[in-house]
């Protein structure tokens, strides 16, 4: 069951002192929100660090450094390289498993969506029985740097790979049915349709009372209507396009939304593209974990708006979930 | 079906009659239907893939209005997607041994699978007869199921095998390939320190399976008999460095004469290595074909723009829209008869100042130039130059039928879109033109999104590293040379030169190492085509690069013809690709280049 709770009230909230506070550095300040408002209850720390960061997120992960301490561990990862991300978080497993009396907290805010998708691939395996704690920041604002009508996150696609640990069940004779949860990067949305150029095309948008925020629900429709518009014109003969509505704030909503999903297109490989907040992509997760024929993958931008990405909201969403039990 | 005409389908999943609906005869004879390996190389969208599709059975039925036996070739139709084979896990096989290994089993297997899913999907009735479904059911067992050792008898009666042969066969190598991709699984969280986890299953290869299965299918009394089989790989750029290095040591066996390859890319293919790291090479190992290249060559003199007039024609009547394609992409009326008016000056005063040999070749040769400098020169009248009409269009789109229909989509929905604001109507107006604004404006738009957009992208690429075969450096003198080019080609144009109209550059001498790449960076990215021409004094041949027509509004030229070529120096690119401002004044000062009249480079519409 998720919960809504303002960041004043978190540490509140969470109750009992936290083991172990697992976070990604990032361009973007909201890595630091939940951490900032958990520091003081915060055993230990494990930051991880991408290689290729950039100065703005070099200089966040410095931050997240300094509020750790002595406290905390870096561990590096690997935007482009898939198997050191996935050996990195296994070796933080061990972090996990004995972690001192608490809770684990991950903020799964920015971590990117392969990263964090291999992040619960590797939980999933381990089977550690223990409920975790995530919890995801929303944006107050996004492309804070733009007029409203240029509106940008991330410019261009330099690859579309499936995401490691989720391969899917593809059998070569069958078609293709692609999912994409759409999000605020419509042009990465457009370029893996068009890549894939699926038999059945399934786009998803965050239902309204299930969105972040009903500003971001209104800019989320505008861009689904712009990747339909670019469906509708670019392609005559998908056999069929469907649409349907998920939860952006509800992982397990999400995760039964897409299995069912899934199951209305039967005899086809399905491929499924999230693009949406992290809470849908751990749903999208969770339903490729559950329904291992699912491929899981990920769209790699050539470019963010790391200036101006997005604000902190003041709004923190947390989920549990036990892994050893089928996350169910 | 959606209104837009000019929507883009892919073949793979268009039906023989779809296919023959909106298919127009390309415009060359590719010749790719002759036994042999074939790599057909091409921007997206320029008909690779529909090129392929027409060669399976079900388009040759009605293509040749002959029977399955009677084809001259077997075609079996494969594509694949981004995913399909290329998956993250395969960076898990640390042992490059292995790792070929196991890119010729999955390679073998999706090939198997996909080969009898293309007999199933496009023979049409012709398999379904109960003595044809027999003999397969024999040949299968032999060729499939006892090579991968499979056996269906515990688990399928006869009768329910012969009901279906192709599909159960199918299932069993799917569910090979499934063990695989377990198997992929199982190691994608293997990490560095953990003990390498070898695949067990059974592997087979091409030798041994793919090659003797597809070699012998067309010896069952059923298919035609004696002729080779044709694997059809569409968009080959998806697949691994290991899996591309397996493809080439299959076409180095030259199986041709029994089994050929014929491999579509989009100008990504990783490369050209076997797995014993020779290098295929062409002709000898295969035949080479790059449309784009070929249809801005002498050959397709008027073929490409008919071509294209020929698929409006059809989407158009297809919709039921009674227009031509001149009237339904009408020209600017007000700017024809501006550019008429200098026509016919030139015409009366040729006998007196006239350059060509008749009086209509200056007309045609001066009067869009002067137009268009009349609009951007000292003397500018205050309009802008209108790229509108089917004929400026079909220039534009530079042999890339994608281009031209890409554009026209959204013209068409742009024309609808305001026809419904003007009427009121919320449902999809009929389109019955496009106004010239609105033609111009897309077009303007795709130039601007090729030439800024495009380039930052590929700037973006090659600073995050991922683009491997160029640098940020790299994209950046291509920009430089790009804008030179553009810079130097609108100055001839508002030049008093005898020839204007030029969009292409041949080479003098022969240029550095570090000219070459940026040039050939062009040529992979789309904004130039190559080819050879003769030299200057016609001792030899030499290099010429054609910029797309594509940029013209960016650089504000004629796109309806490029009548010369313009000889430069290695000296004027080097300056080109550093400072493409001192490249451009450098040339106007000193006259740099000279131009050659060649109508060979010409796509002329036929009228």
């Amino acid at each position: 069951m998720n919960q809504k709770v303002s960041i004043v009230d978190l540490e509140a909230k969470i109750g009992s002192p936290i083991s172990l506070f697992i976070g990604m550095g990032s361009f973007e300040s909201r890595c630091l929100t939940i951490l900032t408002a958990l520091s003081k209850s915060t055993k230990r720390f494990l930051f991880f660090k991408n290689e290729q960061a950039g100065e703005i997120a070099d200089n966040n992960s410095q931050k997240m450094m300094a509020i750790g301490g002595e406290k905390a561990t870096p561990i590096a990862v690997d935007l482009d390289k898939p198997t050191i991300t996935a050996d990195a978080f296994k070796a933080s497993l061990g972090h996990i498993k004995n972690a001192p009396d608490g809770q684990v907290f991950v903020d799964i805010t920015t971590f990117t969506h392969e990263q964090l998708l291999i992040f619960i691939r590797v939980l999933s395996e381990a089977q550690i029985d223990k409920e975790i704690i995530f919890g995801y920041t929303g944006a107050e604002q996004y492309s804070i740097n733009t007029d409203p009508e240029d509106v940008w996150l991330s410019k261009g696609v330099s690859q579309i790979r499936s995401i490691l640990g989720f391969p899917g069940e593809f059998l070569p004779s069958k078609k293709l049915h692609l999912i994409v949860l759409v999000g605020f990067e419509h042009e990465r949305a457009k370029a893996v349709i068009e890549r894939f150029e699926p038999t059945v095309l399934t786009l998803g948008i965050g239902e309204v009372s299930q969105s972040v925020s009903a500003g971001h629900y209104a800019t989320n429709q505008k861009f689904f209507d712009e990747v339909k518009r670019f469906v509708d014109m670019r392609t005559s003969v998908y056999s069929a396009i469907e649409t349907f509505q998920f939860s952006g704030i509800d992982p397990i909503l999400t995760r039964d939304i897409v299995l069912s999903q899934v199951d209305r297109i039967s005899g086809c490989n399905t491929v499924i593209c999230p693009m949406n907040t992290k809470i849908s992509t751990l749903g999208v997760g969770l339903a490729a974990i559950k329904n291992r024929s699912l491929q899981v993958c990920y769209s790699r931008a050539i470019t963010y708006n790391e200036i101006g990405y997005s604000t902190p909201s003041q709004q923190v969403t947390l989920f549990r979930i036990n892994f050893a039990q089928s996350a169910s | 079906m959606k209104s837009n005409p000019f929507t883009v389908s892919s073949p793979e999943m268009m039906d023989a009659a779809e296919m023959r609906r909106l298919y127009v005869p390309l415009a060359e004879d590719f010749e790719i239907d002759d036994p042999g390996h074939v790599f057909v190389h091409g921007h997206r969208g320029c008909g690779k893939s529909m090129m392929l599709r027409l060669l399976a059975p079900d388009c040759k039925f009605i293509e040749l209005n002959k029977s399955l036996q009677d084809l001259p070739f077997l075609g079996v139709y494969a594509t694949i997607k981004s995913t399909d084979l290329d998956i993250a896990e395969f960076e898990r096989i640390k042992n490059q041994y292995a790792g070929i290994v196991l890119a010729e089993h999955s390679l073998s297997l999706f090939l198997a699978s996909k080969t009898l899913q293309s007999l199933r999907d496009h023979t049409g009735d012709c398999l379904k007869g109960e003595t044809e479904r027999k003999e397969l059911d024999t040949f299968l067992q032999t060729y499939v199921f006892q090579r991968l050792q499979l056996s269906t008898q515990s688990t399928l009666t006869e009768e329910q095998r012969i009901s279906d042969p192709l599909k159960h066969a199918i299932d069993a190598i799917d569910s090979k390939y499934g063990e695989l991709i377990d198997y992929f699984r199982q190691i994608s969280l293997s990490g560095e320190a953990e003990e390498y986890t070898p695949f067990r299953g059974r592997v087979v290869g091409y030798r041994e399976f793919l090659f003797p299965l597809c070699s012998s299918i067309t010896k069952l009394t059923c298919m035609p008999s004696g002729v080779p089989l044709y694997i059809l790989l569409d968009d080959a750029d998806n697949l691994n460095s290991l899996q591309t290095q397996v493809l080439n040591t299959w076409v180095s066996y030259r199986t041709g004469k029994a089994v050929s390859f014929k491999i579509s890319t989009q100008l990504g293919y990783k490369h050209y290595r076997t797995t014993g790291n020779q290098r295929i090479e062409a002709p000898h190992d295969f035949k080479e074909v790059n449309i784009s290249t070929i249809y801005t060559g002498g050959t397709s003199k008027g073929a490409y723009p008919k071509w294209v007039e020929d698929i409006v024609s059809k989407r158009l009547s297809g919709h039921e829209i009674s227009a031509d394609a001149k009237v339904f992409f009408p020209v600017s009326e007000a700017q024809e008869k501006a550019i008429n008016a200098i026509k016919e000056k030139y015409k009366t005063d040729w006998e007196e100042s006239g350059k060509g040999y008749r009086p209509s070749d200056d007309a045609s040769r001066y009067a869009r130039p002067d137009y268009i400098k009349s609009l951007v020169g000292p003397s500018k009248q205050g309009s802008t130059y209108l790229y509108a009409g089917f004929e400026q269009l079909v220039h534009i789109s530079s042999g890339i039928i994608r281009y031209f229909l890409d554009d026209a989509a959204s013209m068409y929905a742009e024309e609808a879109k305001l026809l419904q604001v003007n009427s009121g109507d919320k449902n999809l107006a009929k389109v019955s033109f496009i106004r010239p604004t609105i033609q111009d404006q897309i077009t303007r738009d795709s130039a601007d999104a090729l030439m800024i957009d495009n380039l930052d992208k590929l700037l973006g690429e090659a600073e995050l590293d991922l683009e491997k075969s160029a640098t940020k450096d790299d994209f950046k003198q291509l920009r430089n040379l790009i804008q030179a080019l553009g810079g130097i080609f609108q100055a001839i144009l508002l030049s008093d030169r005898s020839e204007r109209r030029v969009f292409s550059i041949a080479l003098s001498d022969v240029p550095a190492e570090e000219i070459t790449r940026i040039l050939k960076l062009g040529v992979k990215h789309g904004y130039l085509y190559d080819g050879a021409i003769g030299s200057k004094d016609g001792r030899w041949r030499t290099r010429k690069y054609v910029m797309t027509r594509r940029l013209a509004p960016t650089f504000k030229l004629d796109p309806t013809g490029f009548a010369g070529y313009l000889f430069v120096t290695s000296d004027l690119l080097r300056t080109a690709i550093q400072n493409p401002v001192r490249a451009i004044r450098e040339f106007e000062q000193n006259r740099l280049g000279t131009v050659i009249d060649d109508n060979q480079l010409t796509l002329e519409l036929e009228s």
